[in-house]
């Protein structure tokens, strides 16, 4: 199996960036911020099934990941860390509300589904291809749903997904698998489109 | 006939994601011109994982920087101001702490009380997936013989000399010989993590199901059972 470079050198830019942040340089810990927003607002987003709930979500896990920094001492690589710490809260959250939180975009209709009547036909294709396989996605079960999510979205080895998870690498691949194959048997019927 | 080589199939996502070394991606290459049951399955996965590299990303519609900074700033502000020792008391008195203590001391005798008292599915042993195999399809091998085995789905009994642990994927292994007494022959029979089996005793003496291989990694050099895919135990 390849090795993963990000595991094995750490990034030097990134680790003076931890230690400035631990030094409580706000904008050191910002640009950690930046670095990681856009993975961890999609692990958010793909976990919890909306936006408003990510994004609150994408706020408590850089509280956590600035009160956790004085004790982080790189056993793990800083994304693995980071993304762990994501998943944990994630999976918080669904257990803790329980029930579906209802967004009010889906009591009041969001933007996007006012007038599109006026778009482009290859745009309104797009957009409709897009929420056909961001439903398939969300239709996946948590745990088949975060491995696709970890290595399609944010491109991770199946080393890294297994230290995130805290599962061993063969349940990484048996989960990816069984989601693959769920993917396609749902959206087999639309191969055409997409 | 469906084909056992679930070692080889659950290889197949990493083979589409480009992680394998050349080595396993020519075991698979060369298994896929064999088994039509096995590229029928790729060809799904392949499906899948085209589908997948095209799910979109989304960025947040309001970047909750300012609320953060806020926030670390009203901490740093209060970790300033003097700890009360009365945090703690406040915890005790609160009824939830109270509740919480006799929610771990009813989980921890419980937990006891079912330790004692094995299920009576693990008693006997076996797995849910030998109601899946026609045993009879097994072909049988002495531990002495299996250099000579040309057959991929094999049955094998012996004792259990040993039960290890790998350290790199968490999957269980043991050791199946014909003499506990005697250094000789044995098999190496693993359990691979889709694959729910109870572990036999060390001691015991057990028919194992699976699919045979040779182990050719420099430090180990002998035949496998692997996976595992059904323990029938014979005398405990």
């Amino acid at each position: 199996m390849l090795m993963n470079l990000r595991e094995k050198q750490p990034d030097f830019d990134e680790r003076e960036l931890v230690d400035a942040a631990r030094r409580e340089d706000r904008g050191a810990f910002k640009a950690l911020y930046e670095r990681y927003r856009d993975r961890i607002y999609n692990l958010a987003f793909y976990s919890l099934g909306e936006a408003l709930w990510a994004e609150d979500v994408l706020q408590i896990v850089f509280m956590k990941i600035y009160r956790g920094l004085p004790g982080f001492r790189y056993e793990a690589s800083l994304s693995t860390w980071i993304y762990r710490i994501a998943v944990n809260e994630c999976q918080n959250q669904l257990q803790r509300r329980g029930a579906r939180h209802v967004p009010l975009d889906a009591i009041l209709g969001s933007d996007e589904e006012f007038d599109t009547g006026g778009l482009p036909d290859a745009e309104q294709i797009e957009r409709e291809r897009r929420q056909i396989l961001r439903d398939a996605v969300m239709d996946l079960s948590p745990k088949l749903r975060a491995v696709v999510v970890l290595k399609y979205i944010e491109g991770l080895a199946y080393d890294e997904i297994a230290r995130v998870l805290e599962c061993a690498p063969g349940t990484v691949a048996s989960r990816l698998n069984r989601a693959l194959a769920e993917l396609e048997t749902r959206l087999h019927p639309l191969r055409r489109i997409l | 006939m469906r084909c056992w080589r679930v070692n080889l199939q659950r290889n197949f996502s990493l083979y589409l994601n480009g992680e394998l070394s050349p080595h396993e991606v020519k075991r698979i290459e060369d298994h896929l011109l064999d088994c039509a049951s096995c590229r029928a399955r790729f060809a799904q996965l392949r499906n899948g994982h085209r589908l997948a590299q095209q799910m979109p990303k989304f960025t947040p519609q309001r970047d909750p920087w300012a609320s953060i900074e806020a926030s670390l700033e009203a901490e740093r502000l209060s970790a300033q101001r003097p700890r009360a020792v009365t945090q703690w008391r406040g915890l005790v008195m609160k009824p939830g702490f109270a509740l919480a203590v006799i929610g771990v001391a009813a989980l921890i005798a419980a937990v006891l009380i079912v330790s004692g008292k094995r299920a009576p599915e693990q008693e006997r042993g076996g797995s849910l997936i030998a109601d899946a195999l026609d045993l009879k399809e097994f072909h049988s091998v002495n531990i002495a013989d299996i250099e000579r085995n040309m057959q991929p789905h094999v049955v094998a009994e012996g004792f259990v000399s040993e039960i290890r642990v790998n350290d790199e994927d968490g999957d269980l292994s043991f050791k199946l010989v014909d003499d506990l007494g005697r250094p000789g022959p044995f098999i190496v029979c693993e359990i691979i993590d889709p694959i729910h089996l109870e572990p036999p005793s060390v001691g015991s003496r057990v028919r194992v199901y699976g699919v045979s291989r040779y182990d050719g990694q420099a430090d180990h050099n002998w035949y496998e059972v692997h996976p595992v895919l059904n323990i029938e135990v014979v005398r405990r």
